[in-house]
């Protein structure tokens, strides 16, 4: 099998894990060695589907022991198998980073023969890299569930990232769907990870996936598992997954376009977890369980909640300011440093590059409310923050869902 | 008339400038390049005393923070028609209200130094990722790019110290100036004073380039093309430049 062929089956088969980012670690380079880390990362280019290339996202090898119902490397799948050299690996990331194709690489695996066996030869090949290539550039390693301990360390000391993925929601759904794999299994990378990460071990953190829409979880559920992973584990990022029906299984719904919509209401759900201070339970609650798929969860909770509305922005606090729909941290941190030296005004804001389409509706300067406040209406805003929600207008796959 | 004040293109020259104006007292009603032919039928050109530079760029690093200095200087490289201008007033209430200047939109000046800056600080940031080099056969690195701000500098910085061991060339395509990294130094080099015969593709680069395009082609999930947001983040005018677009335009 040519190099070529490995490379587009390996790289076909670890597309669907959806971490990318190359951020969040400063690794220098050294003398005589070859590249750098940048802690904002950089994204090196972007496919079809509107993703970022940061990294060279590749399988060591898709052959796998397991059975995971929806993965395309599942044993029971009659596909193509490959496996790459660690030189091989090594090879190909060096000649696509020196040309700056890539920041780094995003090296995963199947388990072939066992957990540990797989480990080896990730460890293997990134040590190479590393010491014989002597790349100082990104790179983010999957763990692999099972292998020993002392694996795992050995892994992180030599990588950026590491990640081990949760892949569904809830332990009955992995026990149903993967059942070869172990949420103890999983938890406990998560906790040798956070337990041992610094400056030489994964100093970019961790991170992990979950599916979404191939087992039954509302969207309370899913978050919940997020923030629960955030508040224990020190989680960089949780990754969302829209299901994708690639295999044919009783055990797997039947859907023919993969919830992009959902997938994104969670990502802007996720983001008011991490950095507006929103409690999941703020957001959904049991007899509201899952996202309005037409508005943004902020501008939803907004609309809950009228009566906290309009906010003064003069006089607002900074997590007061985060809850207006179209303002973010950075808007916030400007207008609460602008406001000591003069009142602002709307003109203010735009000059500011603050987005008004959306605050507009939710603000007051100096007491003044952009139009009339006949416009201050649940109804009224609503119908106009549908029609301009991006989700939707953006994307040509999300429209065809209400055409079938 | 227009009282006009000339300067060499340099930043240091521009920044010297606008220092004696300020001393001097000076309003001026244009601040300009030597020799491009902009000048109008009212316009009075100047140019002034030279000898100060030194003292004055001691000057603005003593009284101006480094943020300030970061900001004007990345402004200065949008070349934009009115930077002097801009920049001569951005710098004056600078000297009076030092970093608090970023509050202060309302001030023309301060927006548009803001503005352009960011606008610099973001294609230099797209192209760190989008510029592509390709091997020539003398053992070294190509790579072309058309950018709209004069980013040329701050990406060779950016490649010295990714790519310490190699020596490397990027060109840009709108200024016409080649910048040359020989694992020492950078060195800067006009189109015309460069004699092009080693410009010479290596052999095995197609090699290369169809290993990226084909993983470039296989990481695209087809179930969810979004070309719209493709070209949103990776707008139409670098594609040019880069391997697993060009044939796409």
């Amino acid at each position: 099998m040519t190099i070529k062929e490995k490379l587009i089956i390996l790289s076909d088969s670890a597309k669907y894990d959806a971490s990318c980012s190359s951020s969040g670690s400063n690794r220098s380079n050294t003398k005589g060695g070859i590249g750098n880390a940048a802690s904002c990362g950089i994204c090196h280019s972007f496919t079809s589907d509107g993703r970022c290339v940061s990294l060279l996202k590749i399988l060591m090898t898709n052959c796998c022991i397991f059975d995971c119902k929806y993965c395309i490397n599942r044993r029971s799948n009659n596909i193509t198998r490959a496996i790459f050299t660690p030189e091989e690996v090594c090879s190909i990331t060096i000649n696509f980073y020196r040309r700056n194709y890539i920041e780094g690489l995003f090296l995963s695996s199947g388990i072939i023969k066992n957990p540990d066996y797989t480990m080896e030869l990730l460890i293997k090949t990134i040590y190479l890299l590393r010491n014989k290539y002597k790349f100082n550039g990104y790179i983010h390693a999957k763990a692999i569930p099972g292998a020993s301990n002392f694996l795992l360390k050995k892994l992180g000391s030599l990588v950026d990232r590491l990640s081990a993925n949760i892949e569904l929601p809830s332990n009955n759904s992995l026990k149903l769907l993967a059942p070869d794999k172990n949420t103890n299994k999983i938890n406990n990378i998560m906790r040798t990870i956070k337990n041992n990460r610094s400056r030489s071990f994964t100093p970019a953190g961790q991170s992990t996936q979950m599916i979404i829409g191939g087992s039954p979880e509302t969207d309370l559920d899913i978050l919940g598992k997020s923030e629960f992973l955030y508040n224990n584990y020190d989680l960089k990022r949780v990754f969302y997954s829209a299901y994708i029906p690639i295999n044919k299984d009783k055990l797997l719904p039947t859907i023919n376009v993969p919830p992009l919509v959902r997938e994104n209401r969670l990502y802007q759900a996720d983001w008011l977890l991490r950095f507006y201070g929103y409690k999941v339970d703020n957001l959904l609650d049991k007899n509201n369980p899952n996202f309005n798929i037409l508005l943004d969860p902020k501008a939803d909770w907004a609309l809950r909640h009228m009566n906290e509305y309009p906010k003064e922005i003069n006089k607002a606090s900074y997590y007061d300011l985060l809850k207006i729909p179209g303002i973010g941290p950075k808007s916030a941190k400007k207008i609460i440093s602008s406001r000591k030296y003069y009142n602002l005004e709307l003109n203010d804001l735009k000059k500011m590059g603050i987005s008004l389409k959306r605050a507009k509706y939710f603000i007051t300067c100096n007491g003044k409310y952009f139009t009339s406040m006949n416009i201050f209406n649940k109804s009224i805003i609503q119908s106009n923050l549908v029609l301009e929600d991006k989700t939707f207008t953006s994307s040509g796959v999300q429209l065809s869902l209400f055409n079938e | 008339m227009n009282s006009i004040y000339l300067y060499d293109g340099d930043f240091s020259s521009l920044v010297s400038l606008i220092v004696e104006l300020i001393n001097k007292d000076i309003v001026p009603d244009g601040i300009r390049v030597i020799n491009n032919d902009q000048k109008g039928l009212f316009d009075c050109e100047f140019k002034l005393d030279t000898r100060n530079k030194n003292k004055n760029i001691q000057f603005i690093k003593s009284k101006l923070s480094k943020r300030i200095i970061g900001s004007i200087y990345y402004a200065f490289l949008s070349e934009d028609e009115n930077i002097g201008n801009t920049i001569y007033w951005f710098i004056k209430y600078a000297l009076i209200h030092k970093d608090k200047i970023y509050y202060m939109r309302r001030l023309d000046c301060v927006n548009r130094v803001i503005k352009l800056s960011s606008y610099v600080s973001r294609e230099t940031h797209k192209l760190k990722g989008f510029l592509r080099f390709k091997q020539m056969k003398n053992d070294f690195l190509y790579a072309v790019i058309a950018p709209t701000n004069n980013v040329l500098g701050l990406l060779g910085n950016h490649f010295k110290k990714r790519l310490s061991g190699e020596n490397f060339v990027i060109y840009d395509q709108m200024r016409r100036i080649y910048l040359i990294y020989n694992q020492i130094n950078i060195i800067y080099v006009r189109d015309d004073d460069l004699v092009k015969k080693d410009i010479i593709i290596s052999r095995d680069e197609e090699f290369v380039e169809d290993l990226w395009k084909s993983f470039f082609k296989s990481v695209s999930i087809d179930e969810r093309e979004n070309l719209k947001c493709q070209m949103k983040f990776m707008p139409k005018k670098y594609w040019a430049n880069m391997i697993e677009m060009e044939d796409k335009l």
